[in-house]
């Protein structure tokens, strides 16, 4: 399984909403394949794991956003920060 | 009980993911199904919502959509935004930090077209007698426990004598040398300079460049003309190599000539320091109509937003200006911070890096002994470019996720009839794009997740609705 189709999946999954609330609903990981399988992806939670490290998205959480000059960071121009404590 | 439509909604459908709906207020987000989207849009239209229209939405939603203030009570609005500006005045008007920039020359070795500062050729240097005032205005504030210090310019590294001198004093006062940073071009920081870094409490190093060699050396060059990329490059490998123990922050200047180089430049650079602690990252440049290069040379608001979400979708290089918008933003910068100046040379003071060098932008002096000698401009900066003070920002959709936008370019806007000064958010023209860039990736992490953890995905299912806004900052 290629990174490519790994992919493929994932696209296919965020615009099929039949499809991607099918895998929501399901109750278990096997269960979830299972259906990926009969849509023709052929593929398994190692090739996820190993494909597409997590860690990429954990930029979701507020926190680990961009600085911002609130921050003492960088912003847009040359700002200068402040200490907040 | 009457409820209006929260002035801070933003309803919309999107081609590809369907139906959505975010407040600015709780910085909260929902994604909706057809129905409820139909349902909430008639809502939209009406100013003060009837109970028939109440009627056809369900008790659980209905709750949920007061909670996080997408439907409000008389006033509710009008308190939120008291809280959040008293939260700015806490954060202004904090005396516990003294934060101060201090430009030891003006003089610069480098001649920028772009450059903001008119004082370049200046190369005159603080004095003993403005470094002992600095002492004396330093110890006027008693209650602030830290102290945080920006060396800036002009090019400090060409007064660094006078960055050690004023450091060795100050460690000996009785307030906490909590750190410093320098902003430079980088040209001159040799490897005696950066031995001493760690002593001067300086912990972070900012240096600019242009893009790749052949544009920076076109436009980043000294005085006399020669290049300058290798020399900074190579001083930064110094630097990193060195026992200093700070970062250092690559800001690469990005206009419409070099745009397109950015993301190759910025692997390249990343491949040179990596495992070091040095951030790559891409700096809007914004000139004026007085800078030589007019505003001709500017990426607008669209273009940048494009450029920073392009670079946040293939890069993973997250923008200055969130994807997702922090709902916690105050704008609050040394220009409107009571504790918080900018020392020029001579000793005069100013609110904001971009007013340096400028006569009319004083807004006192240290050897004054009341320091202010120019309230009328404090007050400006102060109040005057509050955003909650302003009915045009009041009534403005993203007002809690903006803050009101760069300080300095409101008060230019709005005092000094200055033209070109765009302070807004990018987020008030492209907030849909952003919001969509950040469900994109909510959606990838969510299918991630489905496939290969237990756990179960909550969907729109009968509800018709679902939050889809990031964990809230703890």
């Amino acid at each position: 399984m290629s990174v490519i189709q790994v992919n493929t999946l994932i696209e296919r999954m965020k615009t099929d909403f039949s499809f991607r609330n099918a895998i929501f609903n399901s109750n278990s990981i096997e269960e979830r394949f299972k259906l990926c399988r009969q849509e023709g992806f052929h593929v398994s939670k190692d090739d996820f794991e190993t494909l597409l490290p997590l860690g990429d998205y954990q930029f979701l959480a507020i926190d680990n956003l961009a600085n911002t000059w609130q921050k003492g960071g960088p912003c847009h121009t040359k700002c200068a920060p402040i200490s907040v404590n | 009980m009457k409820y209006y439509w929260s002035k801070y909604n933003s309803i919309f459908r999107d081609d590809k993911y369907g139906y959505f709906l975010y407040n600015s207020l709780s910085n909260k987000f929902f994604e909706l199904n057809e129905d409820n989207y139909n349902i909430l849009l008639s809502l939209q239209k009406e100013k003060k919502i009837s109970q028939n229209k109440l009627s056809v939405i369900n008790k659980s939603v209905f709750d949920i959509l007061l909670k996080t203030l997408i439907l409000v009570g008389e006033n509710v609005e009008k308190l939120e935004l008291l809280k959040k500006q008293h939260q700015r005045n806490k954060i202004s008007y904090d005396t516990s930090n003294l934060t101060l920039t201090i430009c030891p020359t003006l003089g610069c070795n480098f001649t920028c077209s772009y450059c903001f500062e008119n004082s370049q050729n200046d190369f005159n240097k603080m004095d003993n007698n403005v470094l002992g005032q600095i002492l004396k205005f330093v110890k006027k504030f008693e209650k602030a426990k830290d102290l945080s210090i920006t060396w800036y310019g002009g090019e400090p590294t060409l007064a660094f004598e006078v960055i050690k001198t004023l450091t060795n004093k100050i460690k000996l006062l009785d307030i906490n040398f909590k750190e410093a940073s320098i902003i430079t071009n980088g040209y001159l920081l040799n490897k005696k300079k950066i031995s001493s870094l760690n002593d001067l409490n300086i912990n972070s190093v900012q240096v600019t460049i242009d893009g790749k060699k052949e544009i920076h050396d076109s436009r980043r060059f000294l005085l006399s003309g020669k290049p300058t990329y290798e020399k900074i490059i190579k001083n930064i490998q110094d630097l990193m190599n060195s026992p200093y123990e700070g970062s250092c922050d690559i800001r690469v200047n990005i206009d419409n000539s070099n745009y397109s180089e950015y993301v190759e430049l910025r692997h390249k650079l990343l491949k040179i320091f990596q495992n070091k602690k040095v951030f790559v990252y891409a700096g809007r440049v914004e000139t004026f109509n007085d800078n030589t290069c007019g505003l001709n040379c500017n990426l607008s608001s669209n273009e940048w937003t494009d450029f920073t979400i392009n670079l946040f979708r293939n890069n993973s290089e997250a923008p200055s200006e969130h994807i997702y918008p922090n709902g916690n933003l105050e704008n609050v910068c040394s220009a409107n911070s009571i504790n918080s100046f900018v020392i020029g040379p001579n000793g005069e003071l100013y609110k904001c890096w971009e007013d340096v060098g400028k006569n009319e932008y004083i807004v006192g002096n240290i050897f004054e002994d009341n320091h202010i000698t120019n309230p009328e401009l404090i007050s400006m900066y102060d109040i005057g470019t509050n955003p909650y003070l302003d009915n045009e920002c009041i009534d403005c959709s993203i007002l809690p996720i903006c803050g009101g936008g760069c300080v300095n370019r409101r008060l230019r806007d709005k005092f000094f009839n200055e033209k070109g000064m765009n302070y807004c958010s990018l987020y008030k023209d492209n907030l849909v794009m952003y919001l969509m860039e950040y469900y994109d990736k909510f959606l990838t992490k969510e299918i991630i997740n489905a496939l290969t953890k237990k756990e179960k995905i909550e969907t729109i299912g009968i509800k018709g609705f679902r939050l889809v806004s990031p964990p809230a900052n703890k």
